[in-house]
């Protein structure tokens, strides 16, 4: 099973509970849950293995984040590539050294590091911007790069929060595209899945009650 | 049978040592939070890659330059001052006590010895000390920490090792200018009020300073920029992760830092003074 939810929820800020959600993840390919505002980065966080749900079962790539030690949500995290939202880059290296980070931490040599970063900037072509820092860039051109980030590892799941915000259809289609190439299975986390990003994707929308999924 | 509940405490003495041990256990809490943190930071400089070493190298060298560079101003004025200062109130006690030699001995006791480390480190955990503690607290609150967690690349590791070891540099660099400008201080004055010659007042130096004493000041500036850094860089990441809070990060890391760095310069300085 790649991802698989049952009966989570959160508590938000007023005390007040989350409707619980269960879903499964179990065939590769790219997938879409449409989730209600507040739950989408309480969900990405606790499937990066940030956070805990405050209540349910989650489960993912065959682990539970939430019971993993430190050590072994070093190793478990080398097989996803996570994006959240607000995309958060390292405001002190320029793009191509952000979306090299991963690979660089995994152990793998920085000119090549950077080589396979710069490749996945050029194919979004971002190429131009590559060695400009973060700052000096719109937020878009940010979120791409975080999406670039989270797929530079080849990931066997790749995890992104709102990747669609703010592109334009023609890179939004692009990014889906690249999506597909690089991660065996993309989930997108979003609350309205009306851009071209989700064309070739299958969409689940939850309602207030339960969100189920056979997979995709 | 009695009431238990009458023959207790009143409701408000309960509620006085109620809060005084939540106070407590949350200020021990907080420095076992600190023994773990300087335990990740060691295993993050033994089991770093190559690549991320490199990385570090150039965030270092930039926390270097602007640790450095944006406090030589002010530690060179202050230096200047303090070494002019001290050197006026040494000619006049020595004077007045007859001491022949005793304005070396003052100065070198009094500032390069004890005080110049010291008053480096107060500059420096007040000037780049809480600009760290600003941009970690920053990257927290906009959620950069979190997201480079989620990709596995570990923020203690990319964030503090690389500053922590800047500011150990800059405030051996910036304690070496101190010593050298509060020296040319009192050289102005010496020249100025032409009580003594320049060449009589720098042998008076000479001859209050051992070898030792000079060597024994690197590692004790070394390791009040190690504390700076460690507190400062602590109170940045480890803080609420909200916006609000980063006022409240460079508070606690001004704080923090000038008190653990107070507690490390009393300990080195009954060190290396042969009281310990």
């Amino acid at each position: 099973m790649i991802l698989l939810g049952r009966g989570l929820r959160w508590l938000d800020a007023t005390g007040g509970w989350s409707a619980p959600i269960s879903f499964e993840v179990e065939s590769p390919g790219l997938c879409a849950l449409v989730l209600e505002d507040a739950v989408v980065p309480a969900l990405a966080r606790a499937c990066a293995g940030l956070t805990g749900p405050t209540e349910g079962h989650l489960e993912v790539l065959g682990r539970v984040p939430a019971e993993l030690s430190s050590r072994e949500l070093r190793r478990w995290r080398r097989r996803m590539g996570v994006a959240l939202s607000p995309p958060g880059l390292a405001q002190a290296l320029d793009l191509t050294m952000n979306v090299a980070l991963p690979l660089i931490y995994d152990g793998v040599h920085l000119h090549a590091a950077e080589q396979q970063a710069e490749a996945l900037l050029a194919a979004m072509e971002l190429l131009p911007m590559a060695r400009r820092l973060p700052r000096e860039v719109p937020q878009p051109v940010r979120r791409q790069v975080v999406v670039a980030r989270a797929l530079v590892r080849r990931p066997q799941l790749a995890l992104l929060e709102e990747p669609a915000e703010g592109l334009d259809p023609r890179r939004a289609e692009r990014l889906a595209q690249l999506c597909a190439e690089h991660a065996e299975t993309t989930v997108a986390l979003t609350s309205q899945a009306d851009s071209p990003f989700y064309r070739a994707a299958v969409v689940h929308t939850t309602h207030a009650s339960a969100l189920n999924l056979a997979g995709i | 049978m009695s009431d238990r509940a009458s023959d207790g405490p009143p409701p408000a003495a309960l509620a006085v040592v109620a809060a005084l041990g939540r106070g407590i256990r949350g200020l021990g809490h907080r420095y076992m939070l600190r023994v773990a943190y300087v335990g990740a930071l060691l295993r993050a400089v033994t089991t770093a890659p190559a690549g991320a070493r490199r990385v570090g190298l150039r965030i270092f060298a930039r926390q270097v330059r602007q640790t450095s560079v944006e406090s030589l101003g002010l530690v060179c004025l202050i230096a200047f001052c303090a070494g002019a200062a001290v050197l006026i109130e040494a000619q006049i006690a020595s004077s007045q006590l007859g001491l022949v030699d005793g304005i070396g001995r003052i100065l070198a006791a009094v500032l390069i010895k004890q005080l110049a480390p010291l008053l480096t480190a107060v500059l420096v955990a007040a000037r780049a000390g809480t600009g760290v503690a600003a941009e970690l607290a920053t990257a927290a609150a906009f959620g950069e920490t979190e997201s480079l967690e989620a990709v596995g690349v570990e923020p203690v590791a990319f964030y503090a090792v690389p500053r922590v070891a800047a500011m150990g540099l800059s405030m051996l660099l910036l304690t070496v200018y101190f010593e050298a400008t509060a020296v040319a201080g009192g050289a102005a004055v010496t020249v100025l009020r032409g009580k003594m010659t320049l060449s009589s007042y720098l042998e008076a130096l000479r001859s209050a300073l051992r070898p030792l004493d000079l060597l024994a000041l690197g590692p004790k500036a070394l390791v009040l920029g190690v504390v700076v850094g460690l507190v400062c860089s602590f109170e940045g990441l480890f803080g609420s992760g909200a916006v609000a809070d980063v006022p409240h990060a460079l508070r606690r890391s001004v704080v923090g830092s000038l008190s653990f760095a107070l507690v490390a310069w009393a300990i080195m300085s009954l060190m290396t003074s042969g009281v310990v």
